[in-house]
């Protein structure tokens, strides 16, 4: 053989090695965990400066016993990974997992909680059946990551979905298992699978949480310390006096405050639960951006998930909020921060 | 090539630069007063569209007028002249003026608040700096610092928008794009109360002299509301006025729905003008809606189809503040149907005609 021809043959395998040698397994150590979330840590509304608005006739309070996703180092499940601080932001939403088409995800997962939960991805092509983990056990899955998972001919880099409890999907959302998983396309991905093309991404859960509908409801009806009021009503005024508009889990801006840079590609990331008052209208004050092409500064997140592209250009101290009232009066409402 | 030609050549280009180079950045100005009205949702009394009486009143609804605030066009700083609205505008109802910049444009807004409320005026994807963002909350900026958050009776304040690149049209969009402006002293009474408006971005060098895009022949703006009475700052005022209250009803309990008006552009049951269309134009709509508890819309054309985000349909679908562009070129002539296609909208209203000339 020639030896130009056996240079190009040798350059050409190389590539396909070097691209097989791309596609990584991610492991991720979730577990689902038993927490006290309060939706205003700050007790106030920080966005009018002003007292949070009086308890509704059936509220229980502010604080709720819930069960949230959250990552840990290893299999030992005794480590938290602490999440950065410019990622306080993102609540009780659970950690994000980024991979790249080609790419599997590997979930080792603990049940931390004492109800039977399951951690399970919405969307991906490879969705496996839902099966129920018991109480203290561990199960390990594996999402391979296919190329239908990933962009679109007219999306960006990168697109959403989200992973939940599938259990029993009203009760598990409810109480607070949820979070994204992010797929970028093939060759578009930095080391750790996100985009490339993308400074700084946002997670933006945007969900009433109904809390008379969480599995953990007769727990927080029970414990005094949550209904200090002993509250025992049963219907729709429960259900209504005790669902939460939350951003990221936080309500009347209690949400610490993500920072961007004037310039800067920055990703938002949109998520939404599924409850009969979900349907939300993500709006931003002081920059527009692109989504599904257009440029708005209004998106209808009616479905799960949805991208947001901004460029932010005007420095300053900025809302995003829900734009339908009866998500935006309860508390639906937080602040961005884009530095000069 | 010879000096004298090379030299031809070099004036040629320069011409070309000159005929070429995007029109000029240009600073619009706009004088803009918010003032009240008695609004009448059905101006005519029947419902237009099926040529019926008008529902009988639901228990708890004051009637058909109210009192509102709306946006009004004046011809300069002295706010003495409104600015008349062509006939062939009067469909855009409770609408406030159409506000026009190309990329590249200043927005000057002079707002005078002849309500007896403080207003203000929020511009949706226009570039503003916090004196003139026109909604105050805790941004780090002190209350003293921004006095386009608060404009009490009978003052003025001039709101300045820059129109970056990032107002106009995105990969996906046209030659232009729709925002809505309105107030946003107290946000959701202030809307209900009436005054809201559209800011219509034309790319950089798709702009007619007036803004318009060259591309368009014709545009037509819709705003899907539902005005809930309830939440409207004049609500006590409304009560209390036993023109208004002719039954002299008490306020409700506070999630009546019985005040609420499923309306385009402020007008119910075919109460809209109907605006022409003339066959083979190319025809914009703007659809925008409101932030009320069932503010999501599904406006529907009978007789035509639009193309919005690149794809043919129908039907656009709308959320709480959302605004889209839907393109027509008629091809049917005749009075159409215009509605959202939500029943309990469509029940209470929401409807719509317009017409294609052949």
């Amino acid at each position: 053989m020639r030896p130009a021809l056996v240079f190009a043959l040798s350059a050409i395998a190389s590539l396909f090695l070097a691209h097989a040698a791309l596609a990584q397994e991610r492991i991720h150590y979730i577990a689902a965990d038993e927490v006290m979330w309060s939706y205003a840590p700050h007790h106030a509304d920080l966005i009018a400066g002003r007292p949070l608005p009086p308890l509704a006739p059936s509220q229980l309070g502010w604080v709720y016993h819930k069960a949230i996703y959250r990552e840990y180092t290893d299999a030992s499940f005794t480590k938290l990974l602490v999440r950065a601080a410019q990622d306080s932001y993102e609540g009780l939403v659970g950690p994000t997992i980024h991979a790249e088409v080609g790419d599997t995800v590997t979930v080792v997962f603990r049940n931390n909680t004492r109800f039977p939960v399951d951690i399970a991805p919405a969307g991906l092509l490879s969705r496996p059946a839902a099966a129920a983990v018991s109480p203290g056990s561990t199960v390990t899955y594996r999402w391979p990551i296919r190329a239908a998972d990933g962009p679109g001919p007219r999306d960006g880099s990168s697109v959403l979905y989200t992973y939940e409890s599938s259990v029993d999907e009203t009760k598990d959302q409810n109480a607070g298992l949820i979070g994204p998983l992010i797929v970028t396309r093939s060759g578009a991905a930095r080391a750790d699978g996100s985009p490339r093309d993308v400074d700084r991404e946002i997670i933006a859960l945007f969900s009433v949480q109904a809390e008379a509908r969480s599995f953990l409801f007769p727990r927080n009806l029970g414990d005094p310390s949550v209904n200090p009021r002993r509250i025992s009503a049963k219907g729709i005024l429960l259900d209504l006096s005790n669902a939460f508009p939350t951003l990221n889990g936080f309500v009347f801006g209690n949400m610490p405050i993500p920072d961007m840079r004037r310039g800067q590609h920055v990703r938002w990331y949109l998520l939404s639960t599924q409850n009969d008052l979900d349907g939300h209208a993500p709006t931003w004050d002081g920059q527009t951006v692109i989504s599904q092409g257009n440029r708005v500064d209004t998106v209808g997140l009616v479905t799960p998930h949805q991208v947001a592209d901004m460029v932010p250009d005007d420095p300053g101290l900025w809302l995003v909020v829900c734009e339908f009232n009866v998500h935006l009066l309860p508390g639906l409402e937080a602040r961005y921060r884009v530095l000069p | 090539m010879p000096r004298q030609l090379r030299r031809a050549a070099l004036f040629v280009a320069l011409l070309l630069c000159v005929y070429m180079s995007p029109s000029q950045a240009r600073v619009r100005t706009y004088y803009i007063a918010a003032d009240e009205v008695l609004w009448n949702y059905v101006p005519s009394g029947t419902n237009l569209i099926t040529k019926s009486p008008l529902p009988p009143l639901l228990p708890q609804q004051l009637g058909w007028t109210f009192h509102k605030a709306v946006y009004h066009e004046y011809t300069d700083a002295t706010f003495k002249h409104l600015k008349p609205r062509p006939a062939a505008d009067a469909y855009l109802g409770i609408l406030g003026p159409v506000i026009r910049a190309e990329v590249g444009d200043t927005v000057v807004v002079v707002f005078r608040n002849n309500a007896r409320f403080p207003m203000t005026v929020h511009a949706h994807g226009l570039f503003y700096t916090k004196s003139s963002e026109g909604a105050p909350y805790q941004d780090g900026i002190p209350a003293g610092n921004k006095p386009g958050d608060r404009v009490s009776t009978g003052k003025t304040f001039t709101y300045t928008w820059q129109v970056p690149a990032r107002a106009g049209p995105g990969p996906g969009d046209g030659s232009s794009v729709v925002w809505m402006y309105h107030s946003h002293f107290d946000e959701v009474n202030d809307i209900n109360s009436g005054p809201v408006g559209p800011i219509v971005v034309t790319a950089k060098g798709m702009a007619k002299p007036d803004g318009s895009p060259k591309d368009v022949d014709q545009e037509i703006f819709a705003m899907f509301s539902e005005f809930d009475e309830n939440s409207s700052r004049y609500y006590p005022i409304n009560i209390a006025d036993p023109k208004i209250n002719a039954r002299h009803l008490k306020p409700g309990a506070p999630f009546t729905l019985d005040d609420e008006f499923y309306s385009i552009n402020g007008l119910s049951f075919g109460n809209m003008p109907t605006p022409v269309l003339h066959l083979g134009q190319r025809v914009r709509w703007y659809l925008m809606s409101t932030m009320s508890d069932f503010d999501f819309h599904t406006p529907h054309w009978h007789g035509q189809t639009v193309v919005s985000n690149g794809m043919r349909t129908d039907l656009v679908s709308l959320s709480p503040m959302t605004m889209v562009v839907a393109d027509m070129t008629p091809d049917n002539p005749g009075i159409w149907l215009f509605h959202c296609h939500v029943n309990v909208h469509l029940d209470r209203g929401m409807a719509a005609r317009y017409q294609v000339l052949p």
